[in-house]
């Protein structure tokens, strides 16, 4: 089920909402919790119920068996049945397809014909896997005591909420949340909650959908074999991606985030205005925070960390990336993304350019430093959302547009002459070239117009939430009612407006 | 309990706002509620998908002119029943509406549109399902849009919307202002016209033009467009019978039998009688290639639905010289296809009127 369709919004939420306040005060509450986030997860295919359970109640058992031995050895066995399990499954899943038709496009010189095995990946997967997973290590590194009832176990993995594409939240955080009676959330959290689910819902359907309009509208340029975009479409493509995906994925933590407290449950925040980080390790504690900390907690740290040296530190940077990437899809461009935030961590740890910028430059220095970050970024967002057939042409694509601009001001070197001259005004001239350059490249003008467009409100409210350390939806406290009551009202008629209308998953669906 | 209404303040407060502003566009520009819709796209630099366009332009034109035989189906039906034809034979009084469309509106999109035109003209009498043998029903044209209809194109199933848009509850959500989305996308994503010309058609098509000029004179038909592709496959018919597994009555049946049963069931609620029309084909009868399976379906469905008509059999082989691409006829024999229609139409009425 999506959090932006009718049926959510004014069919489930306000049934399970009442549902559960109902039960709120019996023991009934979590197992009542419990079906509603298997419906909401199994409407679309009952059987992505099976992995599910196969993966939380293989977890729910090894945790009892640890924290029921003090044989360290019979604990590690379990610890590793139930990562080998989590990761088998996971791989089966996630990979098997992608391994098959390499290795069948491998063997086909050899005349051996194979058939790629395709298997339909059921989605939350990669969230739940490591959810359950941090349960089973908590428990072995004797951090976390397991929890007996298999119901409130099974509602912490399953929390509708969160449960499709995070916040990937650990036991120790949610698990004793929903395991006691909560109180009932205050009329001001319930108020601001709902501006976080309407928030969210103007990020993913005005601005992440748009932006994905752009960028689908972009590779049916490329759809033909060797077709080449105008100059500049490529850079509209990278920067349309860059606010889609985080549109996308900050959207649907803002609304897990505002749903979970109509529930009288807190969620960590997953994003905190990530394009405003001056370099790599900023960006990594501001983007998919869940991921990223559970990345440092359950593998770069057991790797040894920082603590071994820079050549050790590098390695793990590296592995701790090579995996983060691996961990969002199957494809040699996910693994070189990862490959590549690695570089950059490794880049800006031995290399700090944003503290030169910010030294010798001061707050322009921190702007330039936000500038050249973001734009390191969208390189990685390239090689995570094009395919390798469209790597060149978008690549191309940017590189051409410098001569566009510079051939537009020869076209006209003319009248630039005479501006020299002092016989023309400059500004009527460089009027006269943006029209050219306009008329000579419509579709990229067109298009920047709408980047922009879809921009403005991403950058702004973003802005907004980073000058306070926090997101835009947490602003809703700090602002006077008639403010408040505006804003709901332009996001109301933002998306009666502008939400683009095709059906749109949201991204972190698929991984 | 004010320190309980205190913090949603602000919500009341835009919620009424809303309900102003809304109210006043609606006294003042009092929208056609066929227009306060999302059936459209409006996105920023992609056209409309053509047939969208025309089945929304059909909707918006014909949805309440109380038509005695409405027809719906695939591009078969739509470029080759010209209802003028067809009502040259009915009874006087009788009108035939053509609200045919495309196979990526589905059968779940075919049914929907009769569904609609029975819903706001309880005076509908026939329901004529007017498709192609070639693209029977299947799990894409049924069970749920976004389907893509054939492997390698984006053409996607989009009948859902037919229902979502007009008739399912969520339409009381459909602002006044919604009516005027076009406006204001346009204003916004092209600059108030630098980018686009603001009374441009929905689609940018030659054939769409053609379509525009057309449908209202002739109650939704249009001449054939395409351009003839020649080579049309003469041999033995492929049909595709797939089936499914029904959970109620746990056995499996073809889509065939499942759709069209529902269908008749639609059709009697409505106190209509429901007319299955194939068009002809160029291919020919067969036995291997799912043609007696999908003969075999209908069969059964028509024992089990007397009250059904099928003037036609599945397969009425014509010659491939008269068809443009396997499931249109060139335009020149729309006439030809028109009566075929017409003559089946009158017959039907005749009889059933005489009961």
């Amino acid at each position: 089920m999506q959090f932006n369709s009718y049926i959510f919004i004014f069919v489930f939420l306000p049934v399970v909402l009442a549902g559960y306040l109902l039960l709120r005060k019996t023991r009934f509450a979590n197992a009542f919790m419990l079906l509603a986030s298997l419906y909401f997860y199994s409407v679309g295919a009952w059987w992505y119920l099976v992995p599910f359970f196969v993966t939380a109640l293989l977890d729910f058992f090894v945790g009892q068996q640890i924290e029921g031995s003090n044989d360290e050895n019979y604990r590690k066995r379990m610890l590793v049945i139930s990562v080998v399990a989590n990761l088998g499954l996971l791989s089966v899943f996630k990979y098997t397809g992608w391994l098959t038709a390499d290795v069948s496009r491998w063997l086909a010189p050899l005349g051996i014909a194979m058939t790629p095995i395709a298997l339909a990946l059921p989605p939350a997967i990669s969230f739940y896997t490591f959810q359950s997973m941090s349960y089973t290590i908590d428990i072995y590194r004797r951090e976390f005591k397991p929890y007996r009832n298999v119901v409130d176990y099974l509602s912490f993995v399953s929390f509708f909420p969160h449960l499709v594409a995070g916040p990937i939240m650990r036991a120790r955080d949610l698990l004793p949340q929903l395991a006691r009676m909560r109180p009932l959330p205050s009329a001001a959290t319930v108020s601001g909650a709902l501006f976080m689910i309407l928030f969210g819902l103007f990020q993913k359907t005005v601005l992440a959908d748009n932006f994905g309009g752009m960028i689908e509208s972009i590779q049916r340029m490329m759809a033909n074999p060797g077709a080449a975009l105008p100059p500049g479409m490529g850079l509209i493509f990278t920067y349309a991606f860059a606010f889609q995906i985080y549109c996308d994925f900050a959207a649907y933590s803002t609304i897990a985030r505002g749903v979970a407290r109509l529930f009288g449950v807190d969620l960590m925040r997953n994003f905190l205005t990530p394009y405003f980080s001056t370099n790599p390790s900023e960006f990594w504690t501001r983007w998919h925070i869940s991921l990223s900390t559970w990345l440092r907690d359950y593998l770069y740290i057991p790797l040894g960390g920082n603590q071994h040296g820079s050549l050790m530190t590098m390695r793990n940077l590296m592995i701790t990336m090579l995996l983060g990437g691996l961990w969002h899809g199957a494809g040699a461009f996910f693994i070189i993304w990862g490959f590549f935030h690695g570089l950059l961590l490794v880049l800006y740890r031995f290399a700090p350019i944003d503290q030169f910028l910010i030294r010798y430059l001061g707050r322009f220095g921190k702007f330039l430093a936000i500038v050249v970050f973001f734009h390191l970024v969208c390189v990685g967002w390239v090689f995570f959302r094009a395919t390798p057939e469209q790597f060149w042409p978008i690549v191309n694509s940017i590189a051409a547009l410098p001569g566009a601009v510079v051939g537009i001001f020869h076209q006209n070197s003319n009248y630039w002459d005479e501006v020299h001259a002092g016989h023309l005004p400059f500004f009527t001239v460089l009027i006269g070239t943006g029209k050219g350059f306009i008329g000579a490249n419509w579709t990229f003008s067109v298009y920047s117009w709408g980047l922009l467009l879809f921009m403005i409100p991403a950058w702004v409210t973003d802005y907004l939430g980073w000058r306070r350390n926090c997101e835009f939806a947490d602003l809703f406290h700090d602002m006077s009612w008639p403010l408040r009551a505006l804003a709901i009202l332009i996001l109301i008629y933002g998306i009666v407006f502008f939400a683009r209308r095709e059906a749109n998953e949201f991204i972190y669906f698929a991984f | 309990m004010n320190s309980f209404i205190s913090p949603f303040r602000a919500w009341v407060a835009a919620v009424a706002m809303l309900f102003a502003i809304e109210a006043v566009v609606y006294a003042v520009a009092k929208p056609n509620p066929l227009d306060r819709t999302n059936f459209l796209q409006f996105s920023f630099a992609h056209n409309e998908t053509p047939q969208r366009a025309i089945m929304y332009d059909k909707i918006r034109t014909f949805a309440d002119t109380r038509p005695t035989f409405v027809q719906s189906g695939d591009s078969s039906g739509f470029y080759g029943v010209n209802p003028e034809l067809v009502m040259r034979r009915l009874p006087a009084g009788m009108t035939y509406l053509n609200m045919s469309c495309c196979a990526n509106l589905g059968f779940k999109g075919y049914y929907n549109v009769m569904e609609l035109m029975a819903s706001r003209n309880p005076m509908l009498r026939y329901m004529v399902l007017y498709v192609t043998p070639s693209t029977m029903p299947r799990s894409e044209t049924w069970d749920g849009s976004g389907a893509a209809l054939w492997q390698g194109t984006d053409l996607r199933v989009f009948g859902d919307a037919v229902y979502e848009e007009f008739l399912s509850v969520w339409r009381i959500l459909h602002l006044p202002s919604l009516a005027f989305r076009r406006q204001v996308t346009d204003y916004f994503y092209y600059i108030n016209g630098t980018f686009n010309e603001p009374d441009r058609p929905l689609v940018v098509n030659k054939d769409y033009d053609e379509f525009l000029q057309n449908y209202r004179k002739y109650l939704g038909w249009t001449p054939e467009t395409d351009p003839v592709r020649g080579g049309i496959p003469t041999g033995e018919c492929e049909i595709d019978v797939p089936s499914a597994f029904d959970i109620s009555t746990f056995s499996s049946s073809t889509y065939i039998e499942k759709v069209f049963a529902a269908y008749a069931s639609m059709a009697r609620r409505h106190h209509s009688t429901l007319i299955i029309v194939f068009q002809p084909t160029a291919c020919s009868r067969g036995t291997g290639r799912g043609s007696a399976e999908a003969e075999a379906a209908i069969e059964r469905f028509r024992t089990s639905n007397p009250d059904v008509e099928f003037p036609f059999p599945l397969i009425e082989t014509w010659p491939a010289d008269l068809f443009s691409v396997p499931a249109h006829l060139k335009r020149e024999y729309a006439d030809k296809l028109g009566e075929r229609t017409a003559k089946a139409m009158a017959e039907i009425v005749a009889r059933r009127e005489k009961r």
